[in-house]
């Protein structure tokens, strides 16, 4: 069991988002986070990560150390001065990695999200889905064993949409690590989740994603009826 | 390099080009013996090719002292006030007060404590561009959006490493602007504190020219001093230029 939240009661400006009695996140898994705007899911992030802490309550932490939990942002902050390469390095050299592993390891990142050809540009110079491709390597640097994501394929196009999706399936099954993502959308949380976290009367549900790891998802009819349940379920909270 | 090359070259002469057509345009309009022809001029540079390079240095020199010094103790210092807020409410007030001193009418007491010497003109330099480099660092560090601090933390930066991959990159455009405003400043002081006990500096030459009447070698002076700032001001795009290729 990797993370376990111990009656947690959160209260932001006034307004009590959370007020639960247990709950777990299993190691190994990637779980998606939905629920109307505005009802705690960014939340929940910062108080998994500690950045906002609870009123009373407890979240526990098993096999994770608070240094192997890592977040990716929802509107992707790379530093405009840092080249990709120097962006995917920039954790490594924080933690105080040897030059000879950071050069492979950035080499490697920028082999599996295909930036080599972006490795010496700027920000300014990537679209959308590089520069989130980007932040997205750049949080697997560290190799963390808890990943948080907000919002990550938010104002991008399907293909890029798609393609990042892809991605973090493939890097979860290589890392086996946890990650919890936080998406408005529902075809994401269906595609991604293997459990989906359903962010509702400030409690957390999950439901168990009947459709992960079926193949050919995106053509499949059963994936689309599990989308059209989760998004009836999402909205009669 | 070459092409930056080719922008210096380019900017020289364009900017040497039309600092020469204005002054030709005076020369006409004025027919006053006090602004002579660029062409006399740029003969008696040639005539005194060694002593002008002399007094171009001495003034160098105590340009270059002041703003390395001035952002030695500027950068920690405007980095702490931004990081301690605290201290920054309870300096800046002062730093207020200083700020808009003009700190030349200060040059007979720092001589009087720090000697005749270069010591007092590059002390006198120093306080002009230091109270710059501070409020612009301490502001530029201000402005770092929360996000960036954000994703250091989540990175488990220290203090240190904070100010190394974050602060000083963040702050560096805020730290060169405000060099590009000092150099300015600092040259049209400079020409003040080398009037007094000094026999070498282009404002002792541009003021010893006038005495003896000699225009043409004041204004071999002024022009050296246009020349000096405009490869200060050079000298700072290509750092600027050198830390986006690094």
């Amino acid at each position: 069991m990797g993370i376990i939240i111990k009656d947690l009661n959160f209260i932001y400006e006034q307004n009590q988002l959370f007020k639960m009695t247990n709950f777990h996140f299993e190691d190994n898994t990637i779980y998606t986070l939905v629920g109307p705007s505005g009802i705690g899911k960014s939340t929940l992030l910062d108080l998994l990560t500690g950045v906002k802490h609870p009123h009373s309550g407890d979240i526990l932490y098993q096999n994770i150390h608070k240094s192997e939990i890592l977040t990716i942002f929802q509107n992707n902050h790379l530093f405009p001065w840092l080249t990709v390469s120097e962006a995917l390095a920039l954790p490594l050299k924080i933690n105080n990695v040897s030059k000879k592993q950071i050069n492979s390891r950035v080499m490697g990142l920028l082999k599996t999200f295909r930036l080599e050809t972006f490795a010496h540009k700027r920000p300014h110079a990537l679209s959308g889905g590089q520069l989130q491709r980007v932040a997205i390597a750049q949080g697997l640097t560290l190799n963390p064993k808890l990943l948080l994501l907000d919002e990550p394929t938010s104002s991008l196009d399907q293909e890029s949409k798609e393609e990042i999706q892809d991605h973090l399936i493939n890097e979860q099954r290589k890392r086996n690590n946890t990650m919890i993502i936080v998406t408005h959308d529902i075809e994401e949380a269906a595609y991604l989740g293997q459990e989906i976290i359903l962010v509702t009367n400030k409690q957390l549900k999950k439901i168990v994603n009947p459709t992960f790891g079926e193949k050919n998802r995106r053509q499949s009819l059963d994936f689309y009826a599990f989308c059209i349940q989760l998004r009836k379920q999402v909205r009669q909270k | 390099m070459k092409k930056s090359s080719a922008s210096f070259f380019h900017s020289f002469i364009l900017g040497v080009l039309s600092y020469l057509g204005i002054w030709t345009l005076l020369f006409i309009l004025s027919n006053n013996h006090a602004i002579p022809s660029p062409i006399t001029t740029l003969e008696k540079m040639w005539e005194i090719k060694y002593l002008l390079g002399l007094h171009t240095l001495a003034s160098s020199l105590r340009i270059v002292t002041a703003l390395l010094l001035a952002t030695i103790f500027a950068v920690p210092l405007g980095i702490f006030l931004s990081m301690f807020p605290k201290f920054d409410r309870l300096l800046s007030p002062l730093l207020y007060f200083l700020y808009p001193l003009p700190k030349v009418a200060f040059l007979p007491v720092l001589m009087l404590f720090f000697g005749l010497g270069n010591f007092s003109k590059i002390l006198l330099l120093f306080s002009i561009i230091i109270l710059q480099v501070i409020i612009s660092v301490r502001d530029g560090a201000n402005r770092i959006p929360d996000n960036y601090q954000r994703i250091m933390s989540n990175f488990q930066s220290n203090t240190w490493q904070n100010i190394r991959y974050l602060i000083l990159p963040a702050i560096f455009p805020n730290i060169l602007a405000s060099l590009r405003v000092s150099i300015g400043i600092a040259l049209a002081s400079l020409f003040f504190a080398e009037n007094y006990a000094t026999t070498y500096g282009l404002g002792y030459l541009i003021l010893s020219a006038w005495m003896k009447m000699d225009y043409p070698e004041m204004f071999a002076g002024i022009f050296c001093i246009a020349l000096l700032g405009f490869l200060f001001f050079q000298a700072i795009d290509a750092l600027e230029r050198f830390s986006y290729k690094i």
